[in-house]
């Protein structure tokens, strides 16, 4: 052996060194970048700042709804049981007995059994660590240990010395100093006694103030309870304050388990590869030896399998709740052609295969641009995993398993037919049907087709998906239970466990095992939300007094409230408000390309300027998980405008950290709130409005009155000024009255100022502006005159279009037959217009088109019924022309549309309306057309109007004369048949003709202000014996009285606006004009 | 009087076996100590950082008191080491086999088991790891087999080959494959500095490698060492890595985001991600070597590479300036034993094997480790500084 044999060894080594540093230069310097990512991402604790949303205000900036910052308490388990001494009693006793020892057995002997612990020694837990008996006071004792490692002895005193000195609170110098007694060998007597002499205190002063900590914590726990009790759900369930404490500990029993829950589920699918609740919970119980999950969390095996039952009943629920519509969303994002049908196919494959691979299928497919496809997912979950995950081995494979349950991913699955009949079949199959031929596969095909693409039907498509989805489980777990059996057939002895089940592979539970503490500290620490309005006095309690209630915490969050809600008041107008909601799948689906980008750059380890603006960017498209935005009604239609969006802070270090000592902001991205829409509405009126609807009055004749109609009204209200501003838009029922979705609209609290319910005439309420049309395009002679007489046995009828007046009105001009609703004259009218002619009336008063509440356009979230088909009315006979001059069958109008049309005949410009009068930041403007009606038609019309209220013969008289309102009206009242029952249907009568009822005028009636429309859906009163009395309920309002008057103060002299020149003071001058000359042509 | 070197000794028994008065203090290589002794202190200020860290976040996980304490407690055996007689461990070595056998075999019998693996039996002080001292055991052993044989006849391996083999294969049983497998470095260093051709070596390595292969391949292996493998080989590159961070490369992704989070000049002293979060599994033992690349940096931890090459080099010096040869089998075979640590400990770290748990002498916590580097440290500078009358070969080849 020479010198010589070293200088090749020293090459060598030196050759290793060469390659280790090379290799360290690769990770350090070449892939730094991405490996900082990681560590950052490790550490960084980075939170979204959601945006305030704008708050909607009325008319005089009064709130309607608004963001409020309010609180909500949450639980942290951890929290709980580290720091508060309830807690760390329990689990140091759960840690000594190894059985789950509970708050409510605990709280008892709460104090001897803190005493207790606090006098064991080190030396005797150290003792107890390997296997040792262990002395407890009151003649308590841990028995000694005979399989110390199966019983994880060391473990277990390692948290009976944490929770010790949690419960003596001892101090880091304290931990410390005991640490070096311990390595230098120092007698320690016990825990107490040693915190008692580095404290210079007896030791009976120390086990007093332990004595003292321990009751105060119950004692704090009790008043927590009571001020949780105070508000919410809690108060009924705990209306007796001595149940208070209990239900609270049956709370914290409750949260400890979810966590121990959530813990032993994650641990199972990290070293088995799939979760608990795939699989059936007996096929599981009966099969896995789970001892080490058991020893994990010291449950016996009623625990463990309400454990497996709870996560199988939760997968089970999950697939109609969360499978369902994921999978309906990938179809739809999918390309509308046959790829949906892969895409199908594709998904199906992933609700069977394991989540990791399904997460990097899915990444792969969005990089790709295309759906995920089955071959994207070789291994089969369960199935693949359960050959290497036992110690049992069979010979042959699980092959069979797989392709059973898999066999459509085979190319050969459907050879020859095309990708919808696959899917036809797909589905005969997993339903164990006989798979369709030829034309019966063809038919399913297309249905499917048509559903899936052509057609779009999540309602169609959902049940068939979720059978789908059941059948494969179906099929997998008897799969799995086959496989299982055969296992067990294959089993040596000593591969299966002492209970006699298929024994785990150790470094599966090796796997498991280096991550408990990591899973336990993830599970512990996320929180609980506790009360979600929680009241003040909890609040302040919970925040001044931190320490005292370690695991309970009070976090700011934004809340949408709705204004004038106190006091059990309802919120007014909350039908045209609308709600908020979360995104659907869909939608959030539609954004991950963008949230892929946005987890990238957030993962950076450093990122320069572009990236931070980049990130700003994102953050304003991208929509926060649960984030709330405006579904229906005008929170969904000016959801942009209401909408900001949301910053985002990031700091380096752990989240405790942060918490502790502030942490680094390393990135402050401002939130941007949204803007508030200021509405057209007056909150007064509004309330008014919906309280009239509420509670209706009816004819005083009880004879002629619906009293039906009255106890369960249906119906709406329009307030508007006569340039087209909404004041109210109140309808009823304000509250659903019945289960939706399967409910008559009748029974659901919806808007019906803006919406068409089933067939919605105007009725009688249309004849001014036919009227109206007529005198100016057909030259209508206004003293031309109809007669309208009884015939025997028929009542009074033109050309068998009914009169209400079963003798006639006999013969009746223009005027007459306005005030008295004549349905004879206007039949006659109507039978003079042409298909052509009709629309160019309807148009002229904005029938059929949108009211212009919409100022950015169709939008969705807040529905507006515009009947287009006004645009193309042809008649189809006589009959439909006399219907039309009578607004009957022919002609539909929504309350908002006939408020219009009323504006415009009141002023001669047909407005656009307004219930917006600010939003996103900018004036909403108004507009209006002139109305293409002259001044002498109006004013005919207008003076017939008024005297359906102040003519005794008037159809609005009985209700609305200047009598009885203090001003004077112009209106007009309507009645459209919506229905006749059949006989037998109504207590009423044998047969009993439902109708809508309508009246709609404007006030004071020389001097239009306020236009109203009242609206009674399906009732069999007429309107002279609904409608108007409803309408004199509403006008008698003080709400609209005060509204009025303050409209009078402020309206300028006539000397004002002339000077002004404005239009308004020349339509003004104009009708004044006209109103002279009209009356000395009647003279 | 002087007295004949070859004279029989007298004496206690004692002092056959360790003597003062026989280490020439002159001689002694006070670099191979003063680099080792460098190595151990700067492990006992990371181990000071981690515990510092720890002390900052509330946990309790590393004990620097502790291993403070286990350091004092074993740098004896360096002093005894130190003083060892060569004729009384050459004379002894099938004892210190023997024993070191023993050891092992007690270990299914009383040890205990901790992550899966039943390696370690209680002692009052500290845990003992009868695997480390099964290390030493085949270094005097293989010394004192290759003391007569200069491996010419294929009948001359067998034997050294057996008294490998033995512990290698009750160390694997245990199972604690990484350990036995340091134990094939240091058995085929030691057989080439013992004479054995380059080629046949070479040849057994590459048989070895076939084999391990081939075990592989063919699930001759435990599941979990075939799954080691297939882990490394899936997390070959950063992406793959990170697609399996929180399955089976769990322990690989944490050791790999620390090192190449170092950078060129590290995060500073307890200021790692591995520190901070503590996800890193066995960051005080054998992953340690992370945790220093984290804080240390490209630049540090590439000194420290070098420090830890150099004592490897020191040692090999050592040996080469040994008369003796079974002295200088030892001296050698101490040698290989830190590189053998060093390259599979730092190789597994940066990925360039598969995960295995070997800890890296004088930074890895750990009494076992200690004692038992401490020990043979002491041997290799002790023996190469012993005045010994020799009549092996060597004494006359130069």
């Amino acid at each position: 052996m020479g010198r010589g044999r070293f200088g090749p060894l020293i090459a060598l080594v030196a050759l290793g060194l060469v390659v280790l540093v090379a290799r360290l230069f690769q990770i350090q310097v070449l892939e730094h970048g991405v490996w900082a990512a990681e560590a950052a991402d490790l550490v960084r604790s980075g939170s979204v700042v959601p945006f305030r949303r704008g708050a909607i205000v009325d008319a005089r900036g009064r709130d309607l709804a608004y963001d409020r910052r309010t609180f909500q308490v949450e639980f942290c388990y951890r929290d709980f049981r580290r720091s508060n001494p309830l807690g760390a009693v329990v689990h140091a006793q759960s840690a000594l007995f190894a059985r789950p020892v509970g708050y409510a057995e605990a709280i008892g002997e709460l104090v001897p059994a803190a005493r207790s612990l606090a006098s064991l020694s080190p030396s005797a837990l150290a003792t107890f660590a390997k296997g040792g008996g262990l002395a407890l006071g009151g003649g308590r004792a841990v028995a000694p240990s005979s399989d110390p490692e199966l019983e994880q002895c060391a473990a277990r005193a390692a948290d009976v010395r944490f929770y010790v000195q949690s419960l003596l609170q001892f101090t880091p110098a304290e931990r410390r100093e005991l640490r070096k007694a311990i390595a230098n060998e120092r007698e320690i007597v016990s825990y107490v006694d040693f915190v008692a002499e580095r404290r210079r205190q007896t030791r009976d002063e120390v086990l007093g103030e332990l004595d003292a900590a321990v009751t105060g914590a119950v004692q704090d726990l009790a008043r927590l309870a009571a001020l949780l009790s105070a508000e919410g759900e809690r108060r009924a369930a705990r209306n007796d304050p001595a149940t208070a404490l209990a239900g609270l500990l049956g709370e914290l029993e409750a949260w400890r388990s979810r966590v121990e829950d959530e813990v032993a589920s994650e641990l199972f699918a990290r070293a088995a590869g799939f979760g608990i609740g795939r699989l059936d919970p007996r096929t599981a119980l009966a099969a896995f030896d789970l001892e080490w999950l058991q020893r994990v969390l010291a449950w016996d095996a009623d625990r463990l399998a309400a454990w497996a039952e709870r996560e199988r009943a939760e997968w089970t629920r999950s697939v109609a709740e969360w499978s369902v519509p994921a999978i309906l969303a990938e179809l739809q994002l999918a390309p509308a052609d046959e790829r949906r049908a892969d895409a199908w196919f594709g998904e199906l494959a992933a609700a069977f295969a394991p989540a990791e691979d399904v997460v990097a299928a899915r990444k792969r497919a969005l990089r790709e641009e295309r759906p995920v496809a089955p071959g994207d997912l070789p291994r089969a979950l369960v199935l693949d995993e359960l050959d290497s995950l036992v110690e049992a081995e069979c010979a042959d494979g699980f092959a069979d398993a797989r392709d059973a349950l898999f066999g459509f991913r085979r190319p050969e699955f459907g050879a020859g037919l095309d990708p919808w009949e696959r899917v036809a079949a797909l589905e005969a199959d997993l339903d164990g049907e006989a798979r369709p031929v030829d034309a019966a596969l063809a038919a399913r095909a297309a249905e499917w087709r048509k559903h899936a693409v052509d057609d779009w039907s999540g309602e169609w498509l959902a049940p068939r998906v979720e059978r789908a989805l059941l059948a494969g489980d179906a099929l997998l777990q008897r799969e799995a239970a086959r496989e299982l059996d055969r296992l067990f057939a294959c089993a040596a002895p000593d591969e299966l466990g002492a209970t006699r089940k298929l024994l785990w592979r150790a470094p599966r539970i090796a796997l498991a095992g280096e991550q408990v503490a990591y899973v336990q500290k993830d599970r512990g620490n996320r929180p609980f939300v506790v009360e979600e309005a929680p009241p003040y006095e909890l609040v302040e309690t919970l925040s001044r007094y931190r320490t005292r209630f370690a695991g309970f915490s009070v976090r700011p969050r934004e809340e949408r409230v709705r204004g004038f809600d106190a006091a059990g008041e309802r919120t007014p107008a909350a039908l045209l408000l609308g709600g908020l909601g979360e995104l659907d799948m869909l939608a959030l689906k539609r954004q991950r390309r963008d949230r892929a980008e946005l987890d990238e750059l957030l993962r950076a380890s450093s990122r320069d300027e572009q990236d931070t603006r980049r990130l700003a960017e994102l953050f304003a498209r991208i929509d926060r998980p649960g984030e709330k935005r405006g579904t229906s009604g005008l929170e969904g239609y000016f959801d942009p405008e209401l909408s900001g969006h949301d910053g985002y802070r990031e700091s380096r270090g752990l989240q405790e950290l942060a918490e502790r000592d502030g942490g680094r902001r390393d990135l402050d991205l401002e939130a941007r709130d949204g803007h508030d829409l200021v509405l057209t509405l007056d909150l007064d009126l509004q309330r008014a409005a919906e309280w009239v609807l509420e509670h209706p009055v009816g004819d005083p004749d009880p004879d002629r009155r619906d009293d039906a109609w009255l106890a369960r009204p249906v119906g709406a209200i329009v307030l508007a000024t006569v340039d087209g501003d909404v004041l109210a838009a109140a309808s009823v029922p304000l509250e659903d009255r019945a289960e939706r979705p399967l409910a008559r609209h009748h029974d659901l609290a919806v808007d019906r100022t803006l919406r068409l319910f089933d067939h919605q005439p105007p009725g009688s309420v249309f004849k001014p502006f036919v009227a109206a049309w007529a005198l100016d395009h057909l030259g209508l002679d206004p003293t031309r005159t109809v007669l309208c007489q009884g015939v025997a046995g028929d009542g009074a009828n033109y050309k068998g279009l009914h009169c209400a007046s079963t003798y006639g009105h006999g013969v009746v001009d223009l005027e007459q037959a306005l005030k008295v609703s004549c349905n004879c004259y206007f039949a006659w009218l109507g039978e003079q217009f042409d298909s052509a002619q009709a629309v160019a009336c309807l148009q002229t008063f904005g029938f059929g088109s949108p009211t212009g509440v919409k100022p950015f356009g169709a939008r969705p979230g807040w529905r507006e019924d515009s009947w287009p088909q006004a645009a193309t009315l042809e008649f189809q006979g006589l009959r439909q022309r006399l219907s039309f001059g009578n607004g009957l069958a022919v002609v539909q109008s929504t309350p908002l549309q006939v408020t219009r049309a009323l504006c415009g005949l009141a002023t001669g410009e047909l407005p656009a309306m307004r219930i917006a009068a600010e939003a996103g930041g900018a004036p909403v403007p108004k507009s209006a057309a002139p109305l293409e009606i002259s001044p002498r038609a109006r004013q005919l019309v207008i003076r017939a109007m008024q005297l359906v209220a102040s003519d005794p013969k008037g159809t609005a008289h009985a209700a609305l004369s200047e009598s009885d309102l203090g001003f004077e009206v112009a209106v007009k009242t309507g009645s459209a048949d919506y229905k006749a029952l059949p006989k037998g249907a109504s207590a009423d009568g044998p047969t009993k003709v439902r109708k809508h009822t309508w009246i709609g005028g404007w006030l004071p009636a020389n001097d239009p202000k306020l236009v109203f429309v009242v609206f009674e859906f399906d009732t069999v009163a007429t309107a002279s014996h609904g409608a108007v009395w409803l309408a004199q309920e509403l006008l008698q309002r003080e709400e609209l009285r005060a509204w009025l008057a303050a409209q009078t103060a402020a309206t300028p002299e006539v000397g004002e606006d002339a000077a002004t020149g404005s239009p308004a003071a020349d339509t003004s001058a104009d009708d004044a004009a006209t109103a002279a000359n009209l009356a000395e042509e009647r003279r | 009087m002087s007295t004949s070197p070859f004279a029989r000794e007298r004496g206690s028994s004692l002092e056959r076996a360790v003597s003062l008065r026989h280490v020439r203090w002159l001689e002694v290589d006070w670099h191979v100590l003063a680099v080792a002794l460098s190595l151990c202190a700067l492990g006992l200020v990371f181990v000071h950082a981690m515990d510092e860290a720890d002390e900052y976040y509330l946990r309790g996980d590393i004990d620097f008191v502790k291993q403070l304490e286990r350091v004092i407690l074993t740098f004896p055996a360096l002093l005894v080491g130190l003083l060892v007689r060569p004729r009384w461990l050459r004379r002894s070595s099938w004892l210190v086999f023997v024993v070191a056998v023993i050891l092992l075999l007690l270990v299914p019998l009383v040890g205990e088991v901790r992550n899966g693996a039943r390696r370690w039996i209680q002692l009052p002080r500290f845990d003992l790891q009868p695997s480390e001292l099964a290390k030493l055991g085949v270094i005097v052993i293989l010394a004192r087999a290759l003391y007569t044989t200069r491996l010419k006849r294929a009948k001359d391996w067998i034997v050294p080959l057996a008294l490998a083999g033995l512990p290698m294969g009750l160390v694997a049983l245990q199972p604690d494959l990484g350990t036995a497998m340091t134990i094939v470095p240091i058995t085929l260093g030691m057989l080439y500095a013992a004479g054995a051709r380059m080629r046949v070596l070479f040849g057994g390595v590459l048989l070895v490698v076939l084999l391990g292969a081939g075990a592989v391949r063919f699930g001759v292996v435990h599941e979990y060492q075939a799954q080691r493998v297939d882990t490394w080989l899936d997390a070959l590159t950063p992406e793959q890595l990170i697609e399996n961070k929180n399955g089976t490369a769990f322990h690989t992704y944490q050791a790999r985001v620390a090192i190449g989070n170092g950078g060129w000049l590290g995060t500073g002293l307890g200021q790692g991600v591995a520190n901070e979060a503590a996800h890193l599994p066995e960051r005080e033992t054998d992953s340690i070597f992370a945790v220093i690349a984290e804080e240390t940096g490209f630049v540090g931890t590439s000194g420290l590479l070098a420090l830890y090459v150099l004592l490897v080099i020191l040692l090999f010096n050592t040996a080469s300036q040994v008369r003796e040869r079974f002295s200088r089998l030892v001296v050698t075979g101490v040698g290989l034993y830190f590189a053998s640590h060093l390259f599979i400990n730092v190789s597994v770290n940066l990925g360039l094997v598969p995960m295995t748990g070997v800890p890296l002498p004088l930074f890895s916590t750990g009494g076992s480790s200690l004692l038992v580097t401490f020990l043979s440290l002491g041997l290799a500078v002790g023996l190469a500084a012993h005045r010994e009358p020799s009549l092996d070969e060597d004494a006359f080849r130069e």
